[in-house]
């Protein structure tokens, strides 16, 4: 009389458990590149918006020169704030801070009066595993303005 | 004679298929959601980069007329409306802006930069991508700043505050963000006009 013997052969747990786990790593690592994408894009628009904030307020303090303002008062304390990232509802998520340092150029003359304006921006980086010693960012200008003389 | 009889039984079984092409299924659908919801948002950036372009360009062009002219006259035909007409010192030809809310913003009668808020679907249909919702140039408030002097003013008097703001739409055509500009100008050409009408 013969044996009969049944083979059932299939995937083992540990195979299948190794295939999941790749399948999970692989996913997570797209989606963690998409969200590095998506922050590195947002990131370069506060970029953006804080240069346009600096260009603004050089500009102002430019043109006060250019008319004759000869004492601008100090930096306030955190330096003048404004907004770089706003919520649907208007509320502030990135703040940035200006600061300045005007001073009248060491060679400007007795008829052609000159000034250095320094101005620069601080606000917060937003990044994953950004190290805490580089959280700021910065932009900053260095320009001079010459007071016009209207007699 | 003893024989054995091997039998194979190799291959998936029902539950196994169903099971398999359901995780498959899902899988599958999540992938194609979630790559939607990928091409949606690039489609979105793509959107919001170009009129982040396009806001910066046209108020580069603004700013740099705008600190050569001594005066400028505003004409607001309609609340979507504005032309500007650019004064410059020694009778120059002047310059003409105008800035329409459904056309964008045309400078001596030609459009500056690319301006088309709608976007024609494969089916014909037209939907709003974006739309200027919102433009003004102004002198400065004297109390903008923190430097309070009769210099300080006269800088001021030279001076324009140009805002933009333009709104983008979703495919359903509802505002999702509102994007805003602002620029200040000084116009060393209008504090030399203005410091001789003082003078006079």
């Amino acid at each position: 009389m013969g044996k009969y013997n049944k083979i059932i052969s299939g995937f083992s747990l540990i195979e299948t458990l190794v295939g999941i786990t790749m399948t999970a790593v692989i996913c997570s690592t797209l989606l963690l590149g998409i969200t590095q994408t998506k922050l590195y894009l947002e990131s370069i628009r506060v970029k953006d918006q804080a240069f346009q904030e600096l260009r603004n307020y050089t500009n102002e303090l430019k043109s006060m020169v250019a008319t004759g303002v000869t004492s601008f008062p100090p930096n306030q304390p955190g330096g003048k704030p404004v907004q770089l990232k706003t919520d649907k509802e208007g509320n502030t998520i990135i703040r940035g801070n200006i600061y300045k340092n005007i001073t009248r150029a060491a060679d400007s003359g007795q008829y052609s009066v000159y000034y250095n304006i320094f101005t620069y921006i601080t606000w917060d980086k937003q990044k994953f595993f950004s190290n805490k010693d580089e959280r700021l960012d910065t932009l900053s200008f260095n320009t001079y303005q010459i007071q016009f003389q209207m007699q | 004679m003893k024989k054995n009889y091997y039998i194979y039984i190799e291959g998936f079984t029902l539950i196994e298929m169903l099971i398999n092409m359901i995780i498959i299924s899902t899988l599958t659908l999540s992938v194609i959601f979630v790559f939607y919801q990928i091409q949606v948002d690039m489609n979105l950036n793509e959107v919001k980069d170009n009129m982040v372009v396009y806001g910066n360009t046209i108020l580069d062009d603004l700013e740099l007329e705008l600190s050569k002219s001594q005066r400028i006259i505003r004409t607001t035909q309609s609340s979507n409306n504005t032309s500007l007409d650019l004064y410059y010192p020694n009778n120059e030809p002047r310059t003409k802006y105008f800035i329409s809310f459904e056309e964008g913003l045309f400078k001596n009668d030609t459009r500056l930069d690319t301006y088309n808020p709608f976007k024609e679907l494969p089916n014909g249909k037209k939907i709003l991508q974006y739309r200027i919702s919102e433009f003004s140039i102004d002198e400065p408030t004297l109390t903008t700043g923190d430097v309070w002097s009769f210099e300080a003013n006269e800088a001021r008097y030279a001076s324009y505050e140009i805002i933009l703001e333009i709104d983008l739409y979703n495919t359903a055509e509802e505002i999702i963000e509102t994007l805003k500009f602002k620029r200040r100008v000084f116009s060393p050409a209008k504090f030399i006009h203005n410091q001789g009408i003082n003078n006079a």
